[in-house]
């Protein structure tokens, strides 16, 4: 897992952690982050990503999709907040069934439909930031 | 009996003369009861045949035989009567009892007519006519007893005489027949037995009064010529003058005799010497020597007349050598009539030439009867006694017994040369056993009437509770309705009897009431109910015919019931398509087995009916015969409803699958998205990296290309319509199902793993089986996310195998999911049964499944495994 991470994640300092099944998407996200200058790190694997948070207390806001096997989104997050009670962390859902939350679980999470509105995202993470810091 | 048979009637009278004769002969052998007294049994044959002759033949019949009657008596009167008798029992016999017809004949007109032959006409005396009457009518009422007796042993008999068939006798009939016989047989058998016994007592009493008679005179004769001789001797003494009393008294003449048998005195000498005397005096020297001792003896003066003289021999006086004195003709008679005493009615002395010398009585009558007795030498008659009578015992008659005589004849003469006889007539001792006999019989017919009475009062009851019973039986039989009451009865089995009846009568209305009421119901049921009833009977299903149908086939099919009625009618109604199966299904059922089915029914408006057979064949008859009900039910709304569901669901199918590929879309579109913006931020901030834009560029075509093919499997699923049957590899199938399923699948993270042998063949409609394949797979998806969510467990995994087997196909669909509950396996294909959420399914789908799979004559199965749940799918593989 350290070397995951470390294979992951070779800008240090980085505050993002996005989470996608999808690998595909994943570099792409964290281009255009990092052209807005919020430099990231990604994971395809809910249980990498979860040992990822573990072990980097930098990590402050973490971007997931829903649907995602094993562990899906929600899961993840509440697995999260399971293990690390005190750690201030902001947790963003993308999904592309944002219906099947509404009115559902309360997750205490921002829920953002995919496609997702870039400008809104970034908007979102740079709030994140700024209250976590 | 042979020549009797129903339609030979004619023969009847050939018969009655057969049957007159053999009794005619039978009559012959009767049987005695002493004193003259028969009875004769040649009648009761004939009247065993009383209930099957006419009466005309059976009073023929009898007329001849009772011929034997006038050979008999010498008189037409007891024939008369029989005959009558005969002619009114077989007249009246068939309504009434013939016994009790018979007794009543004897007491209203055989007893007077009887009275008036024998009493008036023959003029017998009172006792022996009142002994005709009781013995003719028990002799007459045993004939028809027996008779009565004997028809009962043919019915008895049965099936061994039944050449005729044999009326039935009534139960009072019987019932009289056996008493009367109870009564009379052993009444008969006694007389018979004791008869002779009678006769011999009667006969040793008559014996002992003349034995006694005999033996006194006997005594009295010896002490007279004793005494005689004395006062004989004493007169040849000389002691006592010659006409002093003791000699005139006895002796009508003396003569004495010196020893050359010269006359030398005579006490009369003007009479003369008679040559009778004198012959008795030449011939009785000779006589006396040969009697030696010389004492006195009683001779025959004569060969003619018997004139007796006395002879006394060894005369003590010189020149005297005896005397010969003639006996008055009164002088032994005087001595013993007072000994006597009028006792026997005649007492003879009889010497060895036939010379009777009559002592007691009027002997006239007897002499004659006593040499047609004995022929020889009356001295040779053995001692004792004899009945005599024209006819010997057993053979003879009333009247010939009542003439007959008892004589006695001594045992040693009192006299040499002569024999003493007593007789006395029998008739006193005939009247006095007929006395009794008379009574006997007088009770014995008075006990007959009162059994006929008794039995008559009986037996009527008896037949009254029979026809009671029998009556209660028949209308057991017939509608099972109670009888309020039965009669009272004597017998006490029949008493049960006709409680039990009673009992199962009022059971049998009850269970029929009930009956009636189920069946009303039933029909009720089957009138207004929409269902159509109907069994067909038969050997083979295919030669049934209708034997029932419901008056639902006007209502549900719009025929009328006869319009129904042949089978190639009804099976002729079915669709042609499915009249095979129907046909097949009926001929693949056992006895006990039952089936369902489903097909189409043509209406008599010309369109088809969906129907629901549940038919069931049990044995009718123990002849192999069968009877198949059916159960018709109208399951067009069904089907149309069904048909309509299936639509639904496979549009839910499809709105799931809509979701599912939206979500799919997402993520090319989202990777497009991300790509472009990406490119469009680069070339604005003029940064274009031409190889950077390239790789990317090429990833948005591959993210297309994939779009495009989630866009052409929503196309492949979305055909619509049924299409024909076609032969289809199954491996093609479970292709497209488990690539339309792929993406709900992947979506959960469950892996679908195919294995599929080549060239499995069925004949299907491929999107039917698509839909059914992917409906399984779906649901095993669901259940891993179920599990899935229940609980972390390792990745889902779903395992679709076609195989072959003998002659199927054979499918199974095996996931790692949560599996099935027991409690819902046994309804798991029927229609809306659901385990999700209204949402998530319709609980069609595995209903429309086992439809659509047993339409293709395959089979589906649900199970549960150690990892979870397997469906098995089956079918028929094409070559």
């Amino acid at each position: 897992m350290q070397e995951d991470r470390t294979d992951i994640a070779p800008a240090s300092g980085a505050r993002i952690l996005l989470v996608d099944d999808e690998e595909d998407i994943l570099p792409e996200y964290q281009e255009y982050l990092a052209m807005e200058g919020l430099p990231s790190l990604t994971s395809s694997n809910p249980e990498e990503a979860y040992a990822v948070v573990l072990a980097d207390p930098d990590i402050s806001v973490l971007v997931t999709d829903m649907r995602m096997a094993p562990l899906n989104g929600a899961e993840l997050i509440r697995k999260l907040r399971q293990a690390l009670p005190g750690r201030a962390l902001t947790y963003i859902v993308l999904t592309g069934f944002a219906a099947e939350w509404l009115g559902g679980e309360d997750l205490n999470a921002t829920i953002l439909t995919k496609p997702v509105d870039l400008n809104l995202l970034v908007d979102t993470l740079r709030a994140a930031l700024v209250w976590t810091a | 009996m042979t020549a009797g048979a129903r339609p030979a009637r004619q023969y009847d009278g050939l018969l009655a003369v057969l049957l007159g004769l053999v009794g005619f002969a039978l009559n012959f052998g009767e049987l005695q009861l002493g004193w003259g007294i028969h009875f004769i049994f040649g009648n009761a044959l004939i009247y065993a045949f009383l209930r099957v002759l006419r009466p005309a033949h059976v009073t023929l019949a009898i007329a001849i035989a009772s011929i034997r009657s006038i050979l008999l008596w010498h008189h037409p009167w007891a024939w008369l009567i029989w005959t009558l008798e005969a002619w009114l029992v077989a007249t009246i016999g068939a309504r009434v009892p013939p016994v009790r017809v018979d007794t009543l004949f004897w007491l209203v007109l055989g007893c007077p007519l009887l009275i008036a032959s024998y009493g008036w006409i023959m003029d017998l005396d009172r006792l022996s006519v009142v002994l005709v009457i009781a013995k003719q009518a028990a002799n007459g009422v045993l004939n028809v007893t027996l008779g009565e007796f004997l028809y009962a042993g043919f019915l008895a008999r049965g099936p061994a005489f039944a050449l005729v068939r044999l009326p039935r006798m009534p139960a009072d009939a019987v019932l009289l027949t056996l008493l009367l016989l109870i009564v009379l047989a052993p009444a008969t058998v006694y007389l018979a037995v004791d008869a002779p016994t009678g006769e011999v007592h009667a006969r040793e009493a008559a014996d002992k009064g003349l034995a006694d008679d005999i033996g006194a005179a006997a005594v009295t004769l010896e002490g007279w010529q004793k005494s005689r001789s004395a006062v004989l001797r004493a007169y040849a003494a000389g002691g006592i003058p010659g006409d002093s009393t003791e000699l005139t008294e006895d002796f009508s003449r003396i003569l004495t005799l010196d020893a050359k048998g010269r006359v030398i005195a005579d006490t009369w000498p003007a009479g003369g010497p008679s040559a009778e005397l004198r012959y008795a005096a030449s011939r009785s020297p000779r006589n006396l020597r040969d009697a030696g001792d010389g004492l006195i003896r009683l001779v025959s003066a004569s060969a003619g007349t018997p004139r007796l003289a006395l002879v006394v021999s060894s005369l003590r006086k010189p020149g005297r050598e005896r005397m010969i004195a003639e006996l008055r003709p009164w002088a032994l008679s005087r001595a013993v009539r007072r000994v006597t005493r009028g006792g026997p009615s005649a007492m003879v002395l009889v010497d060895a030439n036939a010379h009777v010398l009559p002592l007691v009585g009027d002997s006239a009558g007897v002499l004659p009867l006593l040499k047609a007795w004995q022929a020889g030498p009356i001295t040779r008659l053995p001692g004792g006694s004899a009945l005599i009578s024209p006819r010997t015992y057993g053979r003879s008659l009333m009247a010939d017994i009542e003439s007959a005589i008892m004589v006695h004849v001594d045992a040693a003469a009192p006299m040499p040369g002569w024999r003493l006889i007593a007789a006395a007539p029998f008739a006193p001792e005939v009247m006095k056993e007929r006395e009794q006999q008379a009574y006997l019989f007088l009770m014995l017919n008075a006990f007959v009437f009162a059994v006929v009475v008794a039995g008559s009062v009986l037996s009527a009851k008896l037949k009254r509770s029979l026809r009671a019973l029998a009556q209660g039986a028949a209308d057991l039989a017939l509608a099972g309705v109670q009888r309020g009451r039965i009669d009272s009865l004597v017998v006490r089995e029949l008493s049960d009897i006709s409680i039990s009846l009673a009992t199962v009568g009022s059971q049998v209305a009850r269970e029929r009431g009930a009956l009636l009421r189920y069946q009303s119901r039933l029909t009720s049921i089957a009138r207004s109910a929409p269902i159509v009833v109907y069994a067909l009977m038969g050997a083979k299903p295919d030669e049934s015919r209708v034997v029932y149908l419901s008056a639902g086939c006007t209502s549900m099919l719009g025929y009328a019931v006869a319009e129904l009625e042949e089978t190639e009618r009804w099976t002729g109604l079915i669709h042609p398509d499915d009249r095979a199966g129907y046909r097949a299904c009926l001929a693949s059922l056992e006895p006990g087995q039952s089936a369902n089915l489903e097909y189409r029914i043509r209406h008599a408006m010309g369109h088809y009916l969906w129907v629901y057979d549940s038919i069931a064949l049990e044995e009718a008859d123990d002849q192999g015969r069968c009877e198949l009900i059916g159960l018709l039910l109208d399951i067009s709304e069904r089907k149309r409803t069904t048909a309509q569901l299936a639509e639904a669901d496979k549009m839910a199918g499809l709105g799931r699958m809509v979701t599912g590929i939206a979500h799919e879309l997402h993520q090319p579109l989202n990777f497009i998205k991300m790509a472009a913006v990406n490119m469009q931020e680069r070339l604005k901030r003029g940064q274009p990296d031409p190889q950077l834009l390239r790789g990317k560029l090429e990833s948005i075509l591959a993210h297309v290309s994939r779009s495009s093919a989630i866009i052409l499997q929503m196309r492949v699923f979305g055909r619509a319509g049924p299409e024909d049957a076609e032969l289809i590899d199954i491996a093609d199938v479970i292709d497209i199902a488990a690539s339309a399923a792929e993406l709900h699948a992947e979506t959960a993270g469950t892996m679908i793993r195919m294995d599929c042998e080549q060239g499995l063949v069925v004949k299907a409609v491929p999107i039917l089986l698509e839909q059914v394949l992917l409906h399984l797979i779906t649901n095993a998806v669901d259940a891993i996310a179920v599990r899935a969510r229940r609980k972390a467990e390792p990745t889902g995994r779903i395992s679709i195998v076609g195989r072959a087997s003998a002659e199927d196909v054979v499918i199974t669909i095996d996931d790692n999911g949560t599996g099935i509950d027991p409690d819902v396996l046994s309804v798991i294909f029927e229609p809306f049964y659901t385990t999700k959420a209204p949402r998530e399914g319709t609980g069609l789908s595995l209903s429309i499944s086992y439809g659509i799979i047993r339409d293709l004559g395959g089979t589906i199965l649900a199970e549960n495994t150690p990892e979870g749940a397997r469906f098995t799918v089956r079918l028929p593989r094409q070559a």
